[in-house]
């Protein structure tokens, strides 16, 4: 197992080297880094800024100097205010954890609970409402989402039931002055992580339900059911825990690719995580911060991507006999 | 679309290699003869099954697919309408009037004005023509290429094969959104362009699907057949691999439509995509998101559109699946 992740890792450097010189090339090409000395009229100034950057060298050696500085741990400077790119991802990063990991955690009750239900009770009425709602959720545009919890959750329940202020928020993760995690944190919290969870939980739940449903028909529960085993028990203990099991892969990759996803959520609600790092360094072309996000977001969908792997060995020992 | 089921391809390797030159016949009957055998066991002598076409089969499958058919419907109706919207929509969508300004849904403004007075039924049904313009526009193409370099990988495997998987690779840890946006400030905003840049994103979905049928298909012995009758990689690509995958490139290509038109609605949304004048429906929203408290129909119309078009496309997948591919697995 040991030799089969790290033979995964050194594949995946050079994937990684790629992509970021891809973007490094691309993004320099596009967008001229001594754009905010536009108002100068000395072109010395000019001139030296490019010799400071190093703009007059090809593209490759340019790439090859912020490589050397990045693996040492120097991400730069943010081109547009001049703060230093590593404590930037790291404030950015933890804001995006944050919302990951209420995110998931409340995607994945929701989605085993309604997942296993609905495998139980299959083709009872709550198992096709559960399944038109899925339907719904992944058709639906999370941004689309996200505007209308805001319409309906911030405003419209201030006129239904007469409050005198809002009931949640939806600017940012904390009130202005305030940081800590408590009841105004919550109330930030609420419509960006129901926001992320609406695809999650409707994409999750019809998967968990057919992985409920294929355990539920092995012969191990038939075998438990003969015994005597009681039909709650062989539920809970011999069904669901099998039935997560691919679950748990899924649920893997998916939350590697949050790293990078939450682009829309981050933007409605001006959460200052990864995505809205991203879009803000595009809209200036800001080059180091674009490509410390590359790193960072590759990293994890990459190191996710291989604990799927893991952990699905690790659960379901089959895999390693095989 | 003939020659999905099994039963076809032995008078498909027939007629091909009786086309290929006499020395190839033997071979083509031995396998003729193979595909009548696996299809007998289940008949009893005397006893005459009705004949369908592949056509009436897949069409008996798919309408019994009752979502499928009213996604179907739904699909042709909204399509119709918004292309023909110049011959039946009452009301100019650039007609201003600023004094009229914001009102809600009601009278000749079936779905209230925007900001300007504008009539907003008019203005939705118009911005769906660029809307669902892009979404079969990326689909057609994604589709094309997507089959031409899947079947290639697939086919020849080696050093294409290698750099259709690398190249996907690349894309699966970089975030999609992130690479059209970075695209679009690169190359611009017109619809066009926004077509070949979600192309060029979308084509890797079907053409890992595409390579994995060639994959399976191209150890068929109707292929050994097809070749020993000196039928050239091009013609047995195009003759017999690839309508044996119809299947997967039509359902993929399908949900390519839905794809897109989520993924221009979230760049337009985010800023990056269509642009003023032009209208789509994420660009709707995009004017929608400054004003969420009061103007609550700019916001509930064009999600609907889009919700309902996506809805639609994704029950005729599964119906098409469905049909199809009859032995994938429905839960």
């Amino acid at each position: 197992m040991l030799a089969y992740v790290i033979r995964r890792i050194l594949i995946s450097i050079p994937v990684v080297i790629i992509a970021s010189f891809l973007l490094f090339a691309f993004v320099r090409e596009t967008f001229d880094p001594t754009a905010r000395l536009r108002n100068v009229r000395d072109p010395q100034v000019i001139q030296n800024e490019i010799e400071r950057l190093g703009l007059d060298e090809p593209v490759h050696v340019q790439y090859g100097k912020w490589l050397g500085e990045f693996v040492q741990g120097d991400w730069g400077e943010s081109a547009r205010t001049r703060e230093d790119v590593t404590d930037m991802t790291q404030r950015a990063f933890w804001n995006t954890l944050q919302l990951i990991f209420w995110g998931i955690l409340v995607s994945a009750t929701i989605a085993i609970a309604i997942g296993v239900y609905s495998a139980v009770k299959q083709y009872s009425i709550p198992d096709y409402l559960f399944t038109g709602l899925s339907y719904l959720a992944i058709a639906m545009p999370p941004f689309w989402f996200g505007l209308i919890a805001i319409n309906v959750f911030v405003f419209k329940t201030q006129d239904w039931f007469g409050l005198d202020g809002p009931p949640v928020d939806f600017v940012g993760l904390h009130s202005p002055r305030q940081s800590g995690y408590d009841m105004d944190y919550l109330r930030h919290l609420v419509l960006p992580v129901m926001t992320l969870s609406v695809q999650i939980v409707g994409s999750w739940s019809r998967f968990q339900r057919a992985a409920m449903l294929d355990v539920m028909s092995a012969d191990y529960i038939r075998t438990a059911r003969a015994k005597g085993v009681p039909r709650r028990k062989v539920i809970f203990k011999h069904g669901v825990r099998n039935a997560l099991i691919p679950l748990v892969t899924v649920m893997a990759v998916d939350i590697g690719l949050l790293f990078g996803g939450l682009i829309i959520t981050e933007t409605i609600f001006s959460v200052p995580g990864m995505g809205r790092m991203f879009i803000l360094a595009l809209l200036q072309g800001d080059v180091a911060v674009l490509e410390a996000w590359m790193v960072v977001v590759a990293f994890f969908v990459i190191a996710f991507n291989l604990l799927a792997d893991v952990l699905y060995g690790i659960l379901d020992p089959r895999i390693r006999v095989a | 679309m003939s020659v999905v089921d099994p039963h076809n391809r032995g008078e498909e390797t027939l007629r091909t290699t009786t086309m290929g030159g006499s020395a190839a016949t033997a071979g083509a009957e031995v396998d003729h003869e193979i595909e009548v055998t696996s299809v007998l066991p289940g008949m009893t002598e005397g006893y005459e099954p009705p004949v369908r076409t592949q056509w009436q089969l897949f069409r008996r499958r798919f309408f019994r697919h009752k979502l499928a058919v009213f996604g179907l419907f739904t699909l042709v109706v909204l399509y119709a309408a918004v292309f023909t919207a110049d011959w039946w929509v009452p009301l100019d969508p650039r007609a201003q009037d600023v004094l009229k300004g914001t009102t809600s849904p009601g009278g000749e403004n079936w779905f209230g004005t925007d900001q300007l007075g504008r009539d907003f039924f008019a203005q939705v049904i118009y911005a769906g023509q660029i809307s669902l313009k892009i979404g079969v526009g990326v689909a057609l193409i994604s589709t094309v290429i997507g089959t031409i370099m899947g079947s290639l990988a697939g086919f020849f495997g080696r050093w294409i094969d290698l750099l259709l998987m690398r190249v996907t690779d690349l894309f699966l840890i970089v975030p999609g959104i992130a690479v059209l946006a970075i695209a679009l400030r690169k190359f611009g905003t017109s619809d066009t362009i926004i077509i070949f840049v979600l192309a060029g994103l979308g084509w890797m979905q079907i053409s890992r699907v595409v390579r994995g049928q060639v994959l399976a298909v191209k150890e068929k012995e109707f292929v050994d057949a097809a070749r020993a009758a000196g039928a050239s990689n091009f013609r047995i690509i195009t003759r017999h691999i690839l309508p044996n995958c119809i299947g997967p490139i039509v359902v993929n290509a399908t949900l390519a439509v839905a794809f897109a038109i989520v993924a221009e609605s979230t760049l337009s949304f985010l800023g990056f995509g269509v642009q003023k004048p032009e209208t789509s429906w994420g660009n709707l929203l995009f004017d929608a998101k400054g004003n969420v408290q009061f103007d609550t129909h700019l916001l509930y119309f064009p999600g609907l559109f889009i919700l309902l078009t996506v809805l639609c496309i994704n029950f005729v997948g599964d119906g098409l699946r469905d049909a199809l591919d009859p032995q994938s697995g429905r839960d």
